[in-house]
């Protein structure tokens, strides 16, 4: 008999509330089964400013979506991002204890403790704690169980963010009776989208481009190396757009919408455009190179304090390749202005063959990841609470 | 450069399980309705647990299970009875006719409390076994305050009543304590079945006979009749005694204090003067008595 459960993915993002519901048969085929979506308010930058106006949105895309999927939202997987959220690589050691010099599971168990329980500053917690792999006598490797040598090491991504911006995002869901199961880094979500194992396997930097920040995660050998967010999103391109040719920020999201390029060819670089449309008094004629340069400039700034982060990792054996995902990774020439001002091939984000047609927008990148997470993540636990008893105290308990 | 602390490792699931500080009320009806009925689960968990615990408690301290689940029960030694009325152990005995040598086990308290509850003496029985050899029978019964006599399917039969108007048939009382007690005469009583319904008017009569026991009580032991046809009427309620002399004493149903008192004046009045054959008193006129002498004297 198949057994199935409903997961719930929600992302507070500085533009939009993305609510994703799907359905997890037997731990494997996640099926998407409805979405709601609102127009934020109480947020900036990503952080939460007003949690009682960001929760009522919030509540507003849930609703939507528990309508569109006709089932009851009872948790969710909340992706978080934020200028607040800050990683560090940590590395635990534990000599090896045997005297034939195998590493046993409890030296790896020592050493990843180790790594682990490193304290924080004091109004921080810990949002993910990653293995990255492990040295064995400062050799890398991903499963060091067996090998020979005299210490392990495990290396840590940990991602951690300020107390109350975390339970600011939390309570905005929970204080309408819906349990946070998970609390997943958004950049982290979207690379889980939008690039493949091998991808990661090789060395990939997954740039999630959003309205007001931008998050990125680097892969290698499979794990992750590094994650952090960027203070500049698609809002800082409007907000200059709307200062540089003097719009509104309604039109100047139109503008960048419907004609912002990060490139232009040549023949484009002398065309014009009016700046509403309708050509009335205060329509006026904009050169298409004017916008280009304003955009142009926002993004190099993106892109070279993307640069200054990951400067370690821009190596022959660092990253392979740069995706570009987000809701502002539709301006056109993005890509190879990224691919210039990294020095990497750059491409959009590419989604699975199994994730539908009209699913497969860049923006929806991180809500399809916390998808994701939560179906890997339920499947864990699924694997620890099996039997019969497991799943009978799990219920019995799960007051 | 932020200042380091010591402190354990904290994580963000920490602050959602929360202290006081990082935990917030609920902002939406839903959530509260949540937080509503996840407390009243938690409170009915509880409420569970300590019935479950409470009834295993009673059982251990009242029932022996050491006892039962070791199989040590023996013969019954004693049957402990305890009644507020007047049926006797000898009588106990001979009604519930448990046989000598049985087990104590095999004796079916529901049949025996049964039995006993379908007498009309007794209001309610309850039995236990005491282990490992007593049979404890608790026992509430009707008290008599008069009695009747009536005639059910061509043959009399006595009933007695309680103070509440309730007739039961007596079980372990004597004869000669039944006879002694007071008929009650010409009350209407109906039947629902085989058995009397309970006497409408018995709260009058028992406040009548409780003034009699705390004014008169060594009068009220001659007394051999309540004669209560007068009792329902609407101009003049009268309760007419039949004294084990033959006369009649006729009450009114209200001020018994004067009305006795006057009793006493007429009776010690006939002893010291040679009265001794009175026929009829009447104490509900108003204010004064009416005598009647049996030579149809009056005074």
């Amino acid at each position: 008999m198949s057994d199935s459960k409903t997961i719930t993915a929600l992302e507070i993002g500085t533009g939009k509330m993305q609510v994703f519901i799907g359905e997890v048969v037997d731990d494997k085929l996640l099926n998407f089964i409805g979405s709601g979506q609102a127009a934020t308010e109480g947020v900036k930058k990503a952080d939460i400013v007003d949690i009682r106006r960001a929760a009522s949105q919030a509540q507003a895309a849930i609703v939507m979506a528990e309508r569109s999927a006709s089932a009851q939202i009872k948790s969710v997987c909340l992706g978080i991002s934020g200028t607040h959220i800050k990683g560090f690589r940590n590395v635990g050691s534990a000599n090896v204890s045997g005297a034939d010099g195998v590493v046993r599971r409890e030296d790896v168990e020592r050493a990843k403790e180790d790594a682990r329980t490193k304290s924080l500053a004091e109004g921080r917690s810990y949002i993910h704690r990653i293995c990255c792999g492990y040295y064995v006598d400062d050799k890398f490797c991903t499963n060091p169980l067996g090998l020979s040598g005299r210490r392990v090491d495990a290396e840590y991504w940990m991602m951690h963010g300020d107390n109350d911006r975390i339970a600011s995002a939390i309570h905005a869901v929970e204080s309408f009776g819906i349990e946070v199961e998970h609390l997943v880094f958004s950049g982290i979500a979207s690379a889980l989208a939008v690039t493949s194992p091998q991808q990661k396997i090789d060395g990939v930097l997954c740039v999630d481009i959003g309205c007001g920040t931008s998050d990125y995660a680097y892969y290698r050998h499979g794990h992750i190396v590094q994650a952090g967010v960027i203070p500049v999103g698609g809002d800082h391109i409007t907000n200059d757009l709307s200062f540089g040719i003097r719009l509104t920020r309604k039109n100047s999201e139109r503008v960048k919408i419907h004609c912002g390029k990060a490139n232009l060819s040549e023949d484009e670089r002398g065309m014009q455009f009016w700046s509403l449309g309708d050509k009335q008094i205060g329509d006026k004629k904009i050169p298409l190179d004017a916008v280009n340069r304003i955009i142009r400039a926002r993004l190099e700034e993106l892109f070279l304090l993307l640069r200054e982060d990951i400067q370690e990792y821009l190596t022959e054996d660092g990253i392979k390749e740069v995706v570009l995902t987000g809701g502002t990774s539709n301006l056109d020439g993005i890509c190879e202005l990224a691919a210039a001002v990294l020095e990497r091939p750059c491409g959009k984000g590419r989604f699975d063959s199994s994730i539908g047609e009209k699913l497969r927008y860049q923006e929806y990148a991180t809500a399809l990841g916390l998808l994701e997470y939560a179906r890997i993540e339920g499947a864990k636990s699924s694997r620890k609470k099996s039997g019969w008893l497991g799943k009978t105290f799990g219920q019995l308990f799960n007051i | 450069m932020p200042k380091k602390t010591k402190q354990s490792v904290a994580d963000w699931r920490k602050l959602k399980e929360g202290s006081p500080e990082t935990r917030k009320k609920p902002l939406s009806w839903r959530a509260r309705f949540k937080s509503l009925s996840s407390w009243i689960k938690r409170i009915l968990v509880a409420a569970v647990i300590v019935a479950a615990g409470s009834g295993a408690y009673y059982v251990y301290s009242n029932f022996y299970v050491d006892e039962i689940l070791s199989g040590k029960t023996g013969n019954i030694k004693n049957i402990e009875l305890k009644t507020d009325g007047a049926i006797t152990g000898k009588w106990l005995g001979s009604f519930l006719k448990i046989p000598p040598g049985a087990k104590l086990d095999d004796i079916n308290i529901f049949a025996v409390k049964k039995s006993l509850e379908d007498l009309e003496q007794v209001t309610s029985a309850s039995v236990e076994r005491i282990y490992p050899d007593v049979l404890r029978i608790t026992i509430t019964e009707l008290k008599p305050m008069m009695r009747v006599t009536v005639k059910i399917n061509g043959g009399p039969r006595t009933y007695l009543m309680s103070p509440n108007g309730v007739f039961f048939r007596p079980v372990s009382m004597d004869r000669s304590f039944i006879e002694k007690l007071p008929r009650i005469e010409d009350a209407r009583i109906s039947f629902d079945g085989s058995r009397p319904r309970p006497y409408a008017n018995a709260h009058k009569v028992r406040e009548f006979l409780a003034y009699a026991q705390k004014l008169m009580p060594e009068e009220l032991a001659k007394w051999r009749a309540i004669n209560v046809r007068e009792l329902d009427s609407v101009i003049l309620p009268l309760i007419i005694v039949k004294t084990e002399g033959g006369a009649q004493i006729v009450f009114a149903t209200q001020d018994y204090q004067k009305q006795f008192d006057r009793l006493d004046y007429i009776l010690r009045y006939s002893q010291q003067k040679p009265l001794k054959s009175i026929e009829r008193i009447d104490l509900s006129l108003k204010d004064r008595a009416d005598v009647r002498i049996s030579d149809q004297r009056q005074q």
